[in-house]
């Protein structure tokens, strides 16, 4: 199912058309519906119903877990962080990529009964990544900031929305549920609306078929593979990534406008960032967005409360690298992925030390860093990306 | 929610008859030039099945 195939775009076009009919159901539910016909259309019956099983699962346990908890309030969050292990151990099944190892073959001579070999690819089909955040994202909000549990349908539409199956960007579940809140769009759309959702679907094409691939093609070949093997080739790889991903999330981004279906934005020109911590606020912004929702604040503000106000700058850092952590893990289980993260979780802590060290100083008002931190600050930034990119290149393949 | 965020696309004044010659013209360059790359390429994405 890539932008490629001309039946994901009759598709699309097809989306459209079903969700124009008027109806007096709600719009999350009316998505989730159509939105299984999609799957069914481009992944096949087996797949598409085999998903919607797993979501009314979950559905289930968090609608079970939610009926314990209202009983028993002090059990509320140990239901939540339950649920949340159990997806999380299915995240770890995907991530450790186990189709082509060994064990895969022992578990299955053990329990022939799991079919692990079809969940494996079954999961890997679905990008069972973006799903997993998408359940962390709802758990939290439905077990920690009370908001109500959608049905299993518009749940389906907001784990498994096809225009962001491939690759996110990652929704948020407060902003879908918000979906139903919204008045009815005008029956026909404007052109000028029109025009712009076009332009933002082809500009996303445009980046990654024309401008990635052409680096692609000039640097490597026609067929040739991407290889790191010095700086440059760290560089080109940044930048493929950049319009491979950004092309990829544009064109989502216009098909969730054109549904009116919440699909964030992803990139905002990630190589002008003056910082690092700038940098992770315009690449891959929804996952950004994610940690610091989920992650970030949620463990600050419990362990500020903790140790106590004076221990924030201790408090800071070993936020920034467990929320780094996490995202290196996302990425890969490995140990290149998990000193990676902490990594970036150290520079950005050591950033923001600095960048108090400046204000305390009141270098921040001083005319010479405010034209210097413009030209400066992407240099020292697109370094680090560098160096960064080529630490983790033989894991990106 | 921020509406303007997520549902429309922000349009301060309607757009110009120029601005829409434009935008349409751009629009049909990039496709011309999508159309004559997309045989080369694989059409597969770094993320895709992540």
């Amino acid at each position: 199912m890539t932008f490629i195939n001309p039946t994901f775009w009759i598709v699309a076009v097809v989306v459209y058309i079903l969700l124009s009919i008027e109806t007096s159901h709600k719009a999350s539910l009316r998505f989730g519906f159509i939105n299984l016909f999609a799957l069914n259309l481009l992944l096949g019956w087996q797949i598409a119903l085999g998903a919607l099983l797993g979501v009314t699962l979950f559905w289930g346990m968090v609608s079970l877990g939610l009926q314990y908890g209202a009983q028993k309030n002090q059990n509320k969050s140990l239901v939540g962080f339950s649920i949340l292990a159990g997806v999380t151990v299915v995240f770890i099944f995907h991530k450790l990529n186990l189709q082509h190892s060994p064990w895969i073959e022992t578990l299955q001579a053990l329990a022939p009964w799991m079919r692990s070999d079809f969940f494996l690819t079954f999961l890997a089909g679905l990008s069972f990544s973006y799903i997993f955040v998408r359940c962390a994202d709802a758990l939290h909000c439905v077990f920690w900031k009370n908001c109500p549990l959608m049905g299993p349908l518009s749940l389906f539409g907001y784990l498994l929305p096809f225009h962001m199956l491939l690759s996110g960007p990652v929704n948020a579940y407060e902003e879908h549920l918000e979906m139903d809140r919204d008045a009815e769009p005008e029956s026909v759309p404007s052109l000028d609306r029109v025009l712009l959702i076009l332009n933002a679907i082809t500009t996303g094409l445009l980046y990654k078929f024309v401008v990635a691939e052409s680096l692609r093609t000039y640097f490597y070949g026609a067929n040739g593979e991407m290889t790191v093997s010095n700086w440059g080739d760290s560089a080109i790889l940044a930048l493929y990534v950049f319009f491979d991903f950004a092309g990829y999330s544009r064109v989502a981004r216009g098909l969730g406008l054109l549904y009116r279906v919440p699909t964030p934005e992803n990139f905002s020109a990630p190589f002008l960032s003056v910082s690092v911590t700038d940098f992770w606020t315009r690449w891959h912004m929804s996952m950004g967005q994610f940690v610091r929702r989920n992650l970030f604040t949620p463990i600050q503000l419990n362990l500020v409360r903790a140790v106590g106000i004076k221990n924030a700058g201790w408090v800071s850092l070993v936020t920034m690298v467990v929320s780094f952590g996490f995202v290196g893990l996302w990425h890969r289980i490995s140990w290149t992925w998990i000193l990676w993260g902490v990594a970036m979780g150290l520079l950005m802590a050591l950033e923001k030390h600095v960048q108090t060290f400046a204000m305390r100083k009141g270098w921040n008002r001083s005319p010479w860093i405010g034209h210097a931190l413009p030209w400066l600050g992407p240099v020292y930034t697109n370094t680090v990306l560098i160096i960064s990119v080529r630490f983790v290149a033989e894991e990106i393949f | 929610m921020n509406e303007e965020r997520f549902f429309y696309i922000k349009l301060k004044t309607p757009l110009s008859i120029w601005q829409i010659t434009g935008l349409l013209s751009w629009i049909l360059i990039k496709l011309t030039l999508i159309a004559s790359m997309i045989h080369q390429s694989a059409g597969e994405f770094i993320y895709a099945g992540f």
